[in-house]
């Protein structure tokens, strides 16, 4: 059965006709001298060689490479000894650009890894998306023809970016790289312009190198990036491996998306995730679940293709990936809150219209990016699929049914959900996981909670533990976690993103820290330090009693 | 009491240093299962039994963003490396989820060499918190800074996942180069020139 076709599936591409439209920009005002001639017409197409998939498993393949458009890009003419600027454009969806230079002008044609607006105030937000080489002092890449003198008739002057591949083996500049990270940040931002076209987009740099490789260290200037990853703030950005025939990036297009992803939940919603390793095999802490779910499935929007890979290897020979519109199966798979490939393929198939298993939803993007921008930011539980869901139900009730179909085809209760998840019974065969959030009294009430390290550590599922409390009034709150002997509890309280963290190593087995709250819903998310760090495991949950109590 | 932020990179570096777990010997190190929620359970046991036998090994999980086989890798370089001697590398892969099939590749920097004698690793009905030890031998040609990567493989429920490592190995005291600064444009910004072609 097909699904009828979203109006709003239509509008990226309709957005990319006419948003980010390229145009002529400043002309070549005469300065540096008489001009005799007047100005000439300088244009041209912008192309990168982008190199595709083969059969999945296969990797990369060079010999199917294609000629892609450059779209959105910075384009100048530049006075062949690089520093002046004579005149400016922008590449339109094509790659098209078109100069007006001054005749008789030796220039160069300059296209940079860079799409950038200013604002020209309400209705113009702005953008400056950047690909910038982190072990070269973060120069930005640009792309340079050769140098020519304008006569007194329009000059054709077209460019491409080369990949580099020599046949077996990178033997050239990898020119296209950066531009073919760009096209991923020019498609994201026309998917965004198109469900809100006011939607002002932070700054953000895309640092790739060559000498970008996996690290257990994170040294950006040595190419030590740790692996390709989103990083939020202001010496923050896309960080992506380049590192020739173990793991590069570059071409990895769903990739890319998913870390900007990351980015687009950092500049309009909002992300409680705690990083660290995943998979889709994992059970994760239902923060990292709903992160990197949403990574998984705004790739697969982004780039209308639920299929998503990831080359590595010699000759980048091999890939791995997987399919966003596949549906875990709860019988043979652990589905469920806690699962990124239950997230993933959940807010897939909110967007798609394409009708499979349990799926007649097919809400196209806007509504989602309403969720994520005007609920998820501003709601007081951490970041999960619980309040997605129940915001989505609440603000597209039409689809409310089918929404419930899909949620509880992923063993998550659906028909009650709330933003807590308190009607969740899923436990993932651990009853130590739910409730997802304990009720702190603030009376002094003893509450326990057990930290498990049952699916793993760091942020997998049971790691952490959340209580909620909420204050009527401005009051101090002493909070106190007492666990067993050798147990190290640790607080990070959360109103609307984390607000405070005690992490004291215990002497006395014993967390306590005070602090004074605006009226407000909270959360405090409790664990023992030591199921979570590189030191051996406890061999049982940790259980610890909290408390929270007002003081004076 | 102590409050601090910690940084998004401090997480994922954590991450990063988190998922220890290793044993003695290649197989069967995953402790019994238990269905009793206070009682050790398998994972947690193995853990536990495999963070003893890592204590001096170093981690060199990386991918902590981007999605990624759930599997974790230690290394321990046993003796310093000298130019044009071959070097020992203890490697310990620990799955975090079964698995029928787990594999590594490894490569080199220019001027070091894997050296061939030992098949790659390969493994089959993996145990998750399981240990599964390789020796690495490389032979760099001169002092430097070099690196093996691993490509690890494995066949999950969800079908093939890779994650990539990265083992630093440093021979001698590698010469400190400093890079000229990138050229700038008329804003100040630093520009990569590349050639059109």
């Amino acid at each position: 059965m097909l699904k009828p076709i979203s109006l709003a599936r239509l509008l990226p591409v309709l957005a990319a006709t006419t948003l980010l439209a390229g145009c002529g920009g400043g002309g070549d005002d005469g300065g540096g001298g008489p001009q005799p001639g007047g100005n000439v017409t300088v244009s041209g197409t912008v192309t990168y060689q982008r190199v595709p998939f083969r059969t999945v498993g296969l990797g990369l393949d060079y010999n199917a490479t294609v000629s892609a458009p450059v779209r959105g890009a910075v384009v100048e003419a530049v006075d062949s000894g690089g520093t002046t600027v004579r005149a400016t454009a922008t590449t339109d969806a094509s790659g098209n650009y078109s100069l007006q230079v001054a005749s008789g002008r030796t220039v160069i044609v300059r296209v940079k890894a860079q799409l950038v607006r200013a604002s020209a105030g309400a209705g113009t937000p702005s953008w400056n998306f950047r690909v910038l080489n982190n072990t070269n002092g973060e120069a930005l890449y640009a792309l340079d023809s050769a140098a020519f003198t304008t006569g007194s008739s329009a000059v054709t002057t077209n460019l491409n970016a080369a990949s580099g591949w020599g046949g077996v083996s990178y033997t050239g500049t990898r020119a296209a790289a950066p531009f073919s990270l760009l096209d991923v940040a020019y498609e994201v931002l026309t998917l965004v312009q198109a469900a809100n076209p006011n939607a002002e987009f932070p700054a953000l740099k895309i640092l790739w190198s060559t000498q970008n490789r996996s690290s257990n260290n994170f040294d950006p200037p040595n190419g030590n990036i740790g692996t390709t990853s989103f990083l939020a703030g202001p010496n923050g950005g896309v960080f992506v491996l380049g590192d020739a025939n173990v793991d590069t990036d570059e071409f990895d297009q769903h990739v890319i998306a998913h870390e900007l992803g990351h980015y687009f939940q950092d500049a309009f919603s909002r992300d409680d995730s705690l990083g660290g390793p995943h998979g889709n095999s994992d059970v994760l802490d239902l923060r990292v679940a709903f992160s990197e779910g949403w990574g998984n499935a705004f790739s697969g929007i982004v780039k209308n293709d639920p299929r998503y890979r990831d080359s590595f290897g010699a000759g980048q020979a091999s890939d791995f990936g997987f399919d966003v519109e596949s549906n875990p199966n709860p019988a043979t798979s652990r589905a469920g809150w806690y699962s990124e490939a239950s997230v993933q393929s959940l807010i897939f198939d909110f967007f798609d219209s394409t009708a499979d298993t349990n799926d007649a939803v097919a809400l196209g993007f806007a509504p989602i990016f309403t969720v994520m921008n005007s609920d998820l930011r501003t709601l007081d539980p951490l970041t999960s699929i619980f309040p997605m869901v129940r915001a989505l139900k609440a603000r597209n009730g039409g689809a409310a049914a089918g929404i419930d179909t899909l949620v509880g085809a992923q063993d998550i209760v659906s028909a009650t959900i709330d933003d807590f998840g308190s009607t969740e019974s899923n436990d993932d065969g651990q009853p130590l996981n739910l409730p997802v959030y304990r009720a702190l009294p603030t009376t002094g009430t003893v509450v326990q909670v057990c930290s498990t390290s049952a699916s793993g550590e760091y942020n997998k599922l049971g790691n952490r533990k959340l209580l909620r409390f909420t204050l009527v009034v401005r009051q101090s709150i002493q909070f106190t976690a007492v666990g067993p002997v050798n147990s190290d509890p640790d607080f990070v309280l959360h109103r609307r993103g984390e607000i405070g963290r005690s992490e004291s190593e215990s002497l006395d087995f014993r967390e306590q820290f005070t602090q004074t709250l605006d009226p407000g819903s909270y959360v405090l998310e409790v664990y023992d330090f030591d199921a979570l760090d590189e030191a051996p495991s406890p061999t049982g949950p940790v259980c610890m009693d909290v408390t929270a109590i007002v003081v004076i | 009491m102590q409050f601090h932020r910690m940084a998004y990179l401090g997480a994922i570096l954590a991450g990063g240093l988190l998922l220890a777990a290793c044993g003695e010997e290649p197989q069967q190190e995953v402790a019994q299962a238990t269905a009793d929620t206070g009682a050790p359970s398998q994972a947690q046991a193995a853990q536990a039994a495999a963070a003893e036998a890592t204590k001096h090994m170093v981690s060199g999980v990386t991918n902590t963003s981007k999605p990624g086989a759930p599997v974790a890798m230690w290394f321990d370089i046993k003796a310093r490396p000298s130019a044009g001697a071959p070097i020992a590398i203890d490697l310990a892969f620990v799955p975090q989820a079964p698995t029928e099939h787990l594999r590594a590749t490894f490569i080199a920097t220019d001027g070091l060499t894997v050296k061939p004698g030992t098949a790659p690793p390969e493994y089959r009905n993996v145990e998750a918190g399981g240990v599964y030890r390789h020796t690495l031998t490389v032979e760099p040609r001169e002092d430097g800074a070099y690196y093996v990567s691993a490509i690890v493989l494995m066949e999950t429920a969800n079908g093939p996942e890779a994650r990539t490592f990265s083992i630093p190995v440093m021979v001698g005291v590698p010469d400190v180069v400093t890079k000229p600064a990138p050229p700038t444009d008329a804003s100040g910004q630093p520009i990569e020139s590349m050639p059109s072609t």
